[in-house]
């Protein structure tokens, strides 16, 4: 039952916020960062455990032929751990956040909510159980989209829901299609359909159904759409779910889906990796682009976002092992780098309403360590060693060029080169003289700058112990390894 | 005497009793007795449950009589499981009344009769889940239409009375309509015991038209569309517990006698197209009802739509169910797991809506803009009973969907599948226009509450029960493995 | 023609008379009448059914269901007439019409 605490504690958190009402607001922040600090005991224990061997299962038997049932492996733990403890951080930022902000019991509650769904994500231990959490995981994140009850909230979410079911009607079609073609099939490393591999045509459509429904929420071009619009929730909300929990639930499907559903062995001779590559590909350089262009400082977020999805997408769509690795670990490293960004973006909105790039001259010398925090997180992104987003990309490029696919090196090069070109203007805009008429050096609240800088330390951290086990890195070549046949380079 | 082997007569007895004591005892008393027999009926409902859960199903004779002369009820996992949602619900539904009945002007027209009406209305559904017999079924189903219509005009008011009248011709052209089936059925087969007439019954003319009657006539009392038009306006303008009992448990009634006939009684392909014309109406009712719950502009005639809705759920089970046993299995589980669920969710649903009303003093839905602040725990009801109408994990309307659409695909008949994925969007659509509303920013003028209304927490109940229903599926599984329709189709849990 | 066909031709031209009256006829006790000839159709029918066996002594079955029948069809009359009385005098119309006004009779 241990392996169920990560999806419990959290749901559990939540039920007791929404009971405690809006007005306790102590006791709401201490209940909450009890269940987060708890919770991520429990997975850190659960990561020790599978690095020893020992991988946790537990299963509910719930339809007929079909259980409910999450298993404790390492490659579902990478995406569990960073999900808890940036809930952890992010909720330190977000109590600074909502200070005054109205229905904070609904608010927190759904929070907590959304971190159990994306916990059960990461540890379902077959395509049934990951779908139930990715639909309550749309379905928790929804209240957050539209907290503020504003129209402009309200049709946000509205699109939001129109692609998150529309994916999600998409998966449910492929996964019961999936179990009445191949009976249950339990996520295994290399792949779990040899024994329906014949099927080509069957397996091709599933495919495409299932990477559809989590290309939704991993903002795979052209389903995308939702991403920009979601922005207008609060910035914890664009911090935690639109870079960690919500976007990486879709890519970390995908990495099941390719790596322990299919296998990369079918998947290639289906010619449905090479597909999914392209479109990734193609998403990575949109992605890019359009965010050169956006003067909305939470847009051109996202839409860096979007390609930074699209990069772990295709790394896992190239079918080699080192540039599966590298895209889990960029999940990990994306994770802390974006969630910097947009705590950032927050706090330049909330503390001086600055919300586009060109209101930016003098928040540098207002907020130095604010934005110092961000430099780091934007070099990190555009994959200046030796921070966190070198090591991923390093591991990616490399993937790619031994995976005989040497044009996707050349697309993670062009995207390195655009990161620059859409993060640097910020920075430099940030560094002119403006007019914040408050002393230089006032940064905000503290209970919102540590949490920024405790991130941007990360970001640094994850890629000088790149090579140290029980880093991202390491972890993602370990994790990976038993799907290419157990090789660990 | 062992109570336990008279457990499908002390169903009926029960309710009964409690309706006959409630109206003697007067408007004071009539709710705690109500309270207690709903209690009562829970129990013994369980016990029932189990009791088939452990043996199998079995013939109870009424007096020791036996058919043909005499009345046979059949306990089987079907009716279990119909008597024990009829018994949740049920109980939430007499303690919300006691409250609802109290809070609204106690000298009001009829109101002093509600329990007594209530407990005949759950007496008569009892019957109806166990008879065995056809000709009982018109009886059972004749006690529940009036008990129903008195039900829906008990305020008196000129459009309850219309949308009464409305209900009771319904009632009674299906009720007439049904009686001269089994009149026609009786002279071709000679018996109106189910299990004899699918022994008895070979291709005749007079029988298959008889059984046509049968099944169309309940097809208009279950408001299957096109024959849904008096459905919407009698639900929506019944007090709110009536409205929670007509739309999640009445409406069950004549489905379960229509999966009787046509899955029990008529052996496969009887009525030739009857399954797929039933399919295809199941198809138009989920679309159509959607599409008219989207453009309403009162929050009761919303729900009820969406009741027009999911009932089309229900009726896909009969083209599916011609595909071997595998399926059928499927299929029939899927179904049973649907009409659980949205039993449970509609009646919360029904039950939030009203108190919306009674809150906001009227039922119009663009003035109950920003409703969530006032009244969060209600708005959490609603959306809760969407996550059911849509089909979302881990909802029961989920695990019916799953196991229908599995029914679908491994049949071949893919396109019931493509049905059940539509109707979750467009149940989407409509239910997230009426949370979207409740959730918008702005000042909900509500009245206060005056003093801690606890009744608001029972419709939370309800759908959140119908949201967790997947874990007791494996249930609902096992009871549909010991229906009599499974049972002698071979299939073995 | 035995007398079981003219008993079921009889029920048949009620049953037909009474289906035309309760979806045709808008005065709301025309229709309540009308559904009793429904039910006095089909009792015909069920009558004439109790001769059918070939032992001299009629089939009992049919004459309990016709019996029972009569019962649920008074009841539901009952109920039917005394929403009826209810209706016209709270509104003062006699048909479901929205757009008739009160009093007029048809």
């Amino acid at each position: 039952m241990t392996v169920w605490l990560p999806v419990l504690l959290p749901a559990l958190t939540g039920v007791v916020t929404f009971a405690l009402g809006d007005r306790r607001g102590t006791a709401r922040a201490a209940v909450n960062l009890v269940g987060a600090i708890v919770s991520s005991v429990v997975v850190v224990s659960l990561v020790i455990k599978s690095y020893a061997g020992e991988v946790l299962s537990h299963a509910v038997p719930t339809l007929p032929g079909l259980d409910f049932g999450v298993h404790a492996d390492l490659l579902g733990l990478l995406f569990s751990a960073v999900a808890t403890v940036l809930w952890g951080v992010t909720l330190v930022y977000a109590i600074g956040y909502m200070d005054h902000a109205r229905d904070r019991a609904r608010f927190f509650g759904f929070f907590a909510w959304c971190i159990a769904a994306a916990n059960g994500v990461a540890l379902a231990a077959d395509p049934i159980t990951l779908f139930i959490f990715y639909e309550i995981l749309s379905l928790t994140t929804y209240p957050l989209v539209v907290h503020s009850g504003s129209s402009e909230a309200i049709a946000a979410g509205r699109k939001y829901l129109f692609y998150a079911l529309g994916g999600g009607a998409a998966l449910l079609v492929g996964v019961t299609w999936l179990t009445v073609l191949a009976g249950p099939v339990p996520f295994t490393p290399g792949g779990a359909l040899a024994s329906v591999s014949g099927h080509t045509t069957e397996l091709r459509i599933i495919f495409g159904l299932l990477a559809a429904g989590f290309g939704v929420k991993a903002a795979l071009v052209p389903l995308h759409g939702w991403l920009p619009g979601a922005m207008v929730a609060p910035a914890p909300v664009s911090s935690l779910l639109h870079a960690v929990a919500v976007v990486k639930a879709g890519v970390f499907g995908m990495i099941r889906l390719v790596n322990e559903l299919y296998g990369p062995e079918l998947s290639s001779a289906l010619g449905v990796a090479q597909a999914l590559a392209v479109l990734a590909a193609f998403g990575i350089i949109f992605g890019s682009v359009v965010a050169l262009r956006q003067e909305d400082l939470k847009r051109r977020l996202a839409y860096s976002t979007v390609a930074q999805l699209s990069y772990i997408t295709l790394g896992t769509a190239l079918c080699s092992p080192l540039a599966a690795a590298g895209a889990l670990a960029h999940l990990a490293h994306h994770a802390v780098m974006k969630i910097t960004m947009f705590f950032t973006a927050g706090s330049l909105a909330e503390t001086l309403h600055v919300k586009k790039v060109s209101a930016l001259p003098g928040v540098a010398r207002r907020m130095p360590v604010t934005m110092t925090s961000f430099a780091v997180a934007a070099f990190a992104l555009a994959g200046i060693p030796p921070l966190a987003g070198f090591a991923s990309k390093w591991l990616l490029g490399v993937g790619a060029a031994e995976g005989g696919a040497p044009w996707a090196l050349l697309v993670y090069v062009a995207s390195g080169a655009l990161a620059i070109g859409y993060m640097v203007p910020i920075l430099i805009a940030s560094l002119r003289p403006g007019d914040h008429p408050e002393a230089a050096g006032t940064e905000s609240d503290p209970r919102m700058l540590w949490p920024i800088v405790t991130v941007a330390a990360l970001s640094i951290i994850f890629g000088l112990t790149a090579g140290l086990p029980g880093s991202p890195a390491h972890w993602a070549l370990t994790a990976i390894a038993p799907s290419f046949g157990g090789l660990m380079p | 005497m062992n109570v336990v082997h008279h457990l499908p007569a002390l169903l009926v007895i029960t309710p009964l009793v409690g309706a006959c004591v409630a109206f003697v005892a007067g408007r004071r008393v009539a709710p705690h007795v109500a309270l207690a027999t709903a209690t009562a009926d829970v129990v013994l409902a369980v016990l029932f449950a189990a009791r088939v859960l452990a043996e199998g199903p079995f013939r109870y004779r009424i007096g020791g009589w036996g058919a043909p002369m005499g009345i046979d009820l059949v306990a089987d996992g079907m009716a279990a499981l119909f008597i024990v949602l009829t018994s949740i619900v049920g109980l939430v539904v007499t303690v919300y009344a006691s409250g609802y009945f109290r809070s609204t002007d106690p000298t009001a027209y009829g109101h002093g009769l509600f329990w007594t009406l209530w407990l005949f209305m759950w007496t008569s559904l009892n019957g109806l889940f166990l008879t065995g017999d056809v000709f009982n079924v018109y009886v059972c189903i004749e006690l529940v239409g009036i008990s129903a219509v008195a039900l829906v005009t008990i305020s008196g008011g000129p459009d309850a009375l219309r949308a009464g009248m409305r209900y009771l011709f319904a009632s009674m052209l299906g009720a007439m309509t049904y009686l001269l089936g089994v009149a026609l059925l009786y002279a071709s087969a000679g018996a109106v015991d189910m299990a004899t007439l699918s022994e008895r019954l070979v291709p005749d003319t007079t029988a298959a038209t008889g059984l046509a009657l049968m099944v169309a006539a309940l097809v208009l009392k279950t408001a299957l569309v096109p024959a849904h038009f008096w459905l919407p306006t009698a639900h929506a303008s019944a007090p709110t517990p009536v409205s929670a009992a007509l739309s999640a448990l009445v409406v069950k009634g004549s489905y379960f006698v229509v999966l009787r006939l046509m899955l029990d009684v008529m052996p496969d392909g009887y009525l030739p197209g009857a399954a797929t014309l039933l399919g295809v109406l199941g198809a138009a009712a989920i679309v159509w009802g959607s599409v008219q719950a989207l453009v309403q502009t009162r929050i009761k005639l919303l729900v009820a739509y969406s009741t027009v809705a999911q009932i089309g759920y229900l009726f896909l089970v009969f083209p599916l169910a011609r595909n071997g046993r595998d399926v059928l299995a499927l299929a029939l589980t899927g179904a049973l797991v649907h009409a659980t669920a949205h039993g449970l969710a509609k009646g919360g649903l029904f039950l939030a809506a009203g108190g919306l009303i009674t809150r906001f003093g009227h039922d119009r839905l663009a003035e109950m803009r920003g409703a969530a602040r006032a009244v969060p725990v209600l708005t959490f009801a609603v959306a809760l009973s969407g996550v059911t109408m849509m089909g979302l994990p881990p909802s029961g309307g989920f695990a019916a969907k799953w196991l229908l659409i599995s029914a679908a695909l491994t049949s071949g008949e893919w396109w019931w599948a493509v049905v059940l994925v539509v109707g979750g969007l467009l149940a989407a659509a409509y239910m997230f226009r009426l949370v979207a509303i409740l959730i918008a920013d702005a000042p909900a003028e509500t009245a206060p509450a005056p003093k801690p209304v606890r009744t608001e927490w029972l419709p939370l109940a309800l759908t959140a029960a119908a949201v967790l229903l997947l874990f007791a599926v494996p249930l609902i599984s096992d009871l549909a493995a010991a229906s009599t329709t499974l049972q002698s189709a071979g299939v073995t849990p | 023609m035995t007398t079981y066909d003219v008993y079921v031709a009889g029920g048949a031209v009620l049953f037909a008379l009474g289906t035309y009256g309760l979806l045709e006829r808008s005065h709301l006790v025309h229709k309540v009448i009308a559904a009793n000839f429904m039910g006095s159709g089909i009792f015909l029918v069920l009558i004439g059914l109790a001769n059918r066996t070939p032992t001299p002594e009629p089939d009992p079955v049919p004459q309990a269901m016709v019996l029972t029948g009569i019962v649920v069809t008074v009841a539901m009359t009952a109920l039917g007439l005394a929403i009826v009385k209810r209706y016209f005098s709270e509104t003062g119309r006699t048909t479901l019409d929205a757009d008739e006004k009160p009093g007029e009779r048809r």
